[in-house]
């Protein structure tokens, strides 16, 4: 792959680490 | 982070294959309440969190690839040991020993690479002999501090 899969929506996230059993990475950025 | 690490091929692939990632932009409205259900305050802010929403793991602060990569595997396998899954966390403890010795966060993961060995096996050696291999590996950094009261005497 040649990007990071973001997403925004949290709730779909929590949703596909559970069903994955993944952890879930936040990464809060400002753009300035 | 965008320009540089989050452009790394090696970062790209981890992150894709071990974590389920999202991003928060903390000048949109839209983060405000995910900024305030974090107790954010500073950028760049990375968190490892469970499928429940909770905080197992973050730090604060830009990294080039040669160090987010194993601040990366030392966050995850923290949230492992965390959630009591410390074989996982041994195995990623040691991928950071082995593929990233001289890295900045190598020390705390020789620390905690004992400490999971420990916890899994209640074998006293277990975690001695490792703290004995991060006095010899990594003397002067702070994880050996943390368990020189085993060196007195």
């Amino acid at each position: 792959m040649t990007t990071i899969l973001w997403t925004n929506d949290w709730e779909a996230v929590c949703a596909q680490a559970g069903q994955e059993h993944k952890l879930v990475l936040l990464d809060f950025f400002s753009p300035t | 982070m965008s320009a540089v690490t989050y452009s790394d091929t090696q970062v790209i692939d981890t992150i894709n294959a071990r974590f389920v990632p999202m991003q928060i932009n903390t000048q949109e409205a839209a983060g405000l309440p995910m900024v305030q259900r974090f107790y954010q305050v500073w950028t760049p802010d990375l968190r490892v969190v469970s499928p429940e929403g909770v905080d197992l793991y973050h730090w604060n602060g830009y990294l080039p690839p040669a160090e987010f990569l194993p601040q990366l595997l030392v966050a995850q396998a923290h949230a492992l040991l965390r959630l009591h899954d410390e074989p996982g966390a041994a195995a990623v403890y040691r991928e950071v020993l082995e593929r990233f010795p001289t890295s900045a966060v190598a020390p705390e993961a020789q620390y905690f690479f004992a400490v999971s060995a420990y916890k899994h096996s209640h074998q006293a050696s277990d975690l001695l002999d490792n703290w004995r291999r991060l006095q010899m590996r990594y003397p002067d950094s702070l994880w050996r501090v943390k368990q020189s009261f085993t060196e007195q005497g």
